[in-house]
């Protein structure tokens, strides 16, 4: 096929031209490869460590009422049955010295086929005071075997003696967590002989098949059960657990590929603009060629088929370079996860599906230039000089298109940011809001060949401070305004995508943690347990870490405060607790109550307290009625003065304990090192952990979306480069003819870093304005469907300047090596060139 | 030197060398494949004359004037122009030397599309961060007749203009010398002698140092003295020739004559599409 081989023959001779389309298409198609290939292997290795823990058994019983050793005795006496033993789970504070954590303790029994894990070090627990760590365990706690650790499963703190270290089955969802072992004999003693075990693990015996063994199983728990629990009994075969496992981790694996498949839709989409771009540019090179070969007799359509093959075979080049990366890139992170050991997970659909992506994007995205090309006439392709010309009709088309897209964008916005105002509600906000958005995206993309232009003389007159070397830079960028225009737009949609995400998330934690801690004031509001006072060396502690301001203990008890309610009560002085709310308590007298908001109460109402045990049993039921203030400053909780509180308890104590946290502290490191002060018995009503648990996930969720929007920036900086790259081949005489009148090198080379700056600024300015209202608007949107009131505008300005800093900073590389290139050439030899 | 085999020009009192060559060489490539585009030649250029250099394609003359104008590296001898030796200065000596000493006029104009013809003239200026002399303006322009066009745009000159706009960006720094490479080639003969007139004008009024390259004996019969080369030599130095000494002198370098001035280029262009097309 004769446009197939010129096709060939071209790609062959100018390999580089291309070189931009399929660094965008690789990096696309890397993307998708590696989204889906790493949430399979990680899924994977996440599935096989749950059923590690059935190690070789054949059933799994499942039962949570009845007391271990009956269910245990139960089984065993089922004809087939070879060897059973429990699989307890406890949750467990673990300690040594200064360090603690979390973590959970597993059982292993004395049979090997039963064993949860690999032993890496040391033996196996026998002796109820004896544990295994693993490699979580040692990061956190810094132990080895032979260690002395302090476990609190909530029954008191019991020593143990670290003698052994299993293997971690790692990965990116199942790290971090602490896994201890422990003997049966361990849980005995934790939980008493009459423990739930909960899950029981069966060993046939052997020639007995395991799913005979499900219904007599079944029967003879059952009967060992209270009546009322029979029916919780379950009993499968751990081939059915195994199944059940996978295919659920699969459904987990699916939801979060397409979460992943719209972040690579958005740098496909970015790649496809790049790749349009390019391809102008490398055939308007070319027109010369292309108006030859219709001179010689070659129809549109034979151009157009042998230009569209060479744009598959280029978007196939870039798509198999990505394959390679994105399968280089799973190894990579699972490899640092640990999943690689349970082995890679590439799919053919996660692989072929890319590759026809990519190929399919390369070729639509070809479309325009190519129809472009094919329709040229011979004789103007072969006029020396070529004259861009612009469509004025285009442009008219624009304007009116855009300026309707604007228009309907703009009201669908304020129609979903004054949602309370027109009566709007629940999703029909969030999809006005959507729709808004698209069109307003849509208006500000299409309409950037009329602004662009526009902006960039704008920026131009920064660029005078240049000189003129400023000048001409700004001159040459209005000379191809569609291409500095689509460059642009690349650059702005990554850019105003990763900003809109960062100021959505921004704008809701302002939100929802501004109201969060105007309906829990105190940060951190404890009593204890037991109801015993606070110890003062508890409260010196606490006063000594980084970050907490203020400690105060006061009078704490729990109460019934009417309506069924059983809160915590404070016996608070109003100046002292003054300082730990955002306003001064509302008048507090030896009559009042000073309550939360809550449906059914008014302020005035009488309510009367009844007072109840520390663990919220039934107390000795003395009561007082009060008037009740209500005021977020109650925190959920009940506050009395003083005086009133020693009325109502017949006495006062220092059960309770209330701090105030630094706010720019870091939450994280101030929980933890609070908790570690306090170990476990305390009630914690204040919320700071939730906020800064919250907080802390939405931080972490914009970090990872915007590392997934990098690969948009990515690419669109391919683009800038690559634009650059093209203008100094177009300008090459230009350069020369520059150079020969005298403009130095570094000059020569400046005009380039001018050039993209001023792309990447003017795209910057305009993604980072765009997105952050798009970003406002959903955010708005978004609380306005949750019933919340006003939404917060916050900009996150480190992560966004950010973005800014790095769009800019690319595109200053992205001129180094097209400016060395012009800059080297010497003035005859570029002369020369026609 | 070389310039001991001709006389002084009689109306050139003033022997001032402005530009000069010495045992100038240049080789493109090397091994079997090296060519000699220039070999040894020496030559001295005096302020305020119009010289021209003659010869076939290939000759070497426009790689000789590159070298005379400091836009291309010398393989062996030296160059010297405005008392500078350009082989010894680097680049970026070299470029200031180009942007204060040297004016350019090409066949193509080469004037930057994005800028107009007052823009263009004032280019080197601008580059050398100078103001131009208001009075050394309005004379260069009114002596060109570009005072009405001076907001126009490249694209909006016909050759003529553009080439007169070149001219004047040549001469707006007072360079000591003006080099024109086939400054005619591209322009229709009435047009073309209306350029030459403009060069000579520079010389006689101005007392501008000019140095030209051209194929055609009628272009070159403008200038004071004609150097011809071929194969890369210094061939004759003619003073003041007569058409007819022209035309022996260029035939006698056994090449093709002045008939072959606009095919030169032309060729060069054919060659050039069909190169890309075949690539």
């Amino acid at each position: 096929m004769t446009s197939l081989r010129i096709a060939l023959a071209e790609l062959r001779s100018h390999p580089t031209r291309p070189l931009a389309v399929v660094v965008a298409v690789a990096i696309s198609v890397a993307f998708m490869v590696a989204s889906v290939a790493v949430v399979q292997t990680e899924f994977h290795a996440s599935g096989t460590a749950m059923t590690r823990q059935l190690a070789d058994s054949d059933l799994v019983v499942e039962e949570y009422t009845a007391p271990a050793a009956d269910v245990l005795t139960a089984i065993g006496d089922v004809p087939g049955v070879a060897t059973v033993e429990p699989s307890y789970r406890f949750g467990a504070r673990v300690s040594a010295g200064e360090r603690s954590t979390t973590a959970t303790v597993g059982t292993v029994g004395a049979d090997p086929r039963l064993h949860p894990a690999v032993l890496a070090e040391g033996r196996w627990p026998s002796a109820p005071d004896e544990v295994t760590v693993d490699a979580a365990a040692v990061d956190v706690l810094g132990v080895a075997p032979g260690a002395q650790l302090v476990l609190d499963a909530g029954s008191g703190k019991r020593p143990a003696t670290v003698v052994g270290r299993t293997e971690t089955v790692a990965g990116l969802f199942g790290g971090g967590n602490v896994e201890l072992y422990a003997a049966p004999a361990w849980f005995d003693a934790v939980g008493g002989a009459g423990g739930v075990a909960g899950t029981y693990l069966v060993l046939a015996e052997p020639g007995t098949d395991p799913a005979t063994l499900v219904e007599p199983l079944r029967q003879a728990v059952a009967d060992v059960v209270p009546d009322a629990e029979s029916g919780s009994v379950d009993v499968r075969t751990t081939a059915e657990v195994r199944a059940e496992n996978a295919s659920s981790a699969l459904e987990g694996a699916d939801l979060m590929t397409v979460l992943l498949m719209v972040f690579a839709s958005i740098a496909m989409l970015v790649g496809a603009l790049i790749i349009a771009n390019t391809f102008t540019i490398v055939l308007a090179q070319r027109r010369r060629q292309i108006g030859l070969l219709r001179a010689v007799g070659g129809s549109a359509g034979q151009l157009r088929t042998g230009l569209l093959a060479e744009a598959a075979v280029i978007g196939l080049v870039g798509a198999l370079v990505g394959v390679a990366v994105g399968i280089g890139v799973t190894a990579v992170v699972a490899a640092w996860s640990g999943s690689i050991e349970t082995g890679l997970q590439v799919s053919v659909p996660g692989t072929v599906g890319p590759v026809l992506a990519g190929v399919t994007v390369t070729v639509l995205a070809s479309l325009a230039a190519v129809g472009r090309a094919a329709a040229t006439s011979p004789m103007e392709a072969l006029r020396p000089v070529a004259t861009p010309e612009q469509g004025r009709r285009a442009t008219v088309l624009r304007v009116v298109v855009c300026g309707l897209l604007a228009l309907l964008g703009t009201g669908l916005a304020a129609v979903a940011l004054n949602s309370r105002a027109v009566g709007l509600g629940g999703e029909l906000v969030l999809a006005v809001a959507i729709a808004g958005a698209a069109a307003l995206s849509v208006a500000v993309l299409g309409a950037a060949p009329l602004y662009v232009p526009v902006l960039v003389r704008g920026v131009g007159v920064l660029n005078r401070v240049f000189g003129p070397v400023g000048r001409m830079t700004t001159a040459q960028m209005g000379r191809n305004p569609a291409r500095t225009a689509a460059t642009c737009v690349a650059l702005m949609l990554a850019v105003g995508v990763t900003v809109t995400l960062q100021t959505g998330a921004a704008t809701t934690e302002r939100t929802l943690i501004g109201d969060i801690a105007e309906r829990f004031p105190v940060d951190f509001s404890l009593t204890r347990d037991d109801g015993a006072d606070i110890p003062l060396e508890t409260v010196e502690e606490l006063r000594a870490v980084d970050g907490i301001e203020r400690v105060m203990t006061l009078p704490a008890g729990r109460a019934d405060v009417g309506g069924g309610y059983l809160s915590t009560v404070y016996g608070v002085e109003p100046g002292a607790a003054d300082a730990f709310l955002p306003e001064p308590l509302p008048t507090l007298d030896d009559r009042t109550v000073v309550l939360s908001p809550r449906e059914g109460l008014r302020a005035g109402d009488e309510v009367t307290l009844t007072t109840a045990a520390p663990d919220g049993s039934e107390g000795d039921g003395a009561s007082a009625t009060f008037t009740a203030v209500i005021s977020h400053a109650a925190h959920g909780n009940a506050l009395l003065t003083e005086q009133a509180f020693t009325e109502l308890f017949g006495g006062s104590n220092s059960a309770g304990l209330w701090l105030d946290a630094d706010p720019r502290a870091d939450a994280a490191r101030v929980v933890a090192d609070v908790s570690s002060v306090l170990g476990s018995g305390y009630l914690d009503v204040g919320v700071y952990q939730q906020s800064a648990e919250f907080a802390q996930l939405l931080d972490a969720m914009v970090l990872i979306a915007t590392g997934l929007l990098g690969a948009a920036v990515l690419i669109s900086l391919v683009g800038v480069g690559n634009t650059l790259a093209l203008s100094v081949i177009e300008r090459t005489r230009e350069s020369a003819l520059l150079r020969a009148l005298g403009l130095q090198r570094r000059q020569l080379r400046l005009m380039l870093l001018l050039e993209a700056l001023s792309l990447a600024v003017v795209s910057a300015v305009v993604g980072v304005l765009a997105g952050g209202f798009l970003g406002w608007l959903g955010a708005s949107a978004l609380m306005g469907a949750v019933g919340q009131e006003e939404a917060v505008l916050a900009i996150s300005w480190p992560s966004t300047l950010g973005v800014v800093a790095v769009a800019v900073a690319a595109a200053a590389l992205a001129s180094v090596l097209p400016g060395r290139r012009a800059a080297t050439a010497p003035p005859v030899a570029a002369l020369a060139v026609e | 030197m070389s310039t001991a085999t001709r006389p002084v020009p009689p109306d050139a009192p003033t022997t001032t060398v402005v530009a000069s060559a010495l045992d100038l060489s240049k080789v493109y490539g090397s091994g079997d494949t090296a060519v000699r585009a220039v070999d040894g030649v020496s030559v001295n250029i005096h302020r305020g004359t119009f010289t021209a250099i003659m010869g076939p394609s290939g000759s070497g003359k426009s790689t000789l004037m590159h070298c005379l104008a400091g836009l291309d590296r010398t393989t062996g001898g030296k160059v010297f122009l405005a008392g500078q030796e350009l082989s010894a200065l680097d680049d970026r000596r070299l470029t200031r030397v180009r942007r204060d000493q040297v004016g350019f006029v090409f066949q193509s104009f080469n004037l930057l599309p994005t800028l107009t013809a007052r823009e263009n003239m004032l280019l080197p200026l601008d580059l050398a961060g100078r103001r131009p002399d208001p009075d050394h303006l309005r004379e260069v322009v009114d002596a060109l007749g570009l005072a009405d066009r001076l907001g126009h745009r490249p694209s909006e000159l016909s050759g003529g203009q553009q080439q007169r706009v070149a001219i004047a960006r040549a001469l707006l720094t007072r360079p000591a010398v003006v080099f024109a490479d086939e400054p005619t080639g591209a322009l229709d003969s009435a047009t073309a002698e209306e350029v030459l007139g403009l060069l000579r004008g520079s010389v006689d009024r101005l007392g501008q140092t000019v140095v030209m390259v051209t194929h055609d004996a009628h272009a070159a019969s403008f200038a004071d003295r004609v150097l011809v080369m071929g194969d890369g030599r210094l061939v004759d130095d003619l003073d003041r020739p007569a058409p007819d000494q022209l035309l022996a002198a260029t035939t006698a370098t056994g090449r093709a004559g002045a008939s072959s001035r606009r095919t030169g280029g032309r060729g060069e262009q054919a060659r050039h599409t069909l190169d890309e097309v075949g690539a």
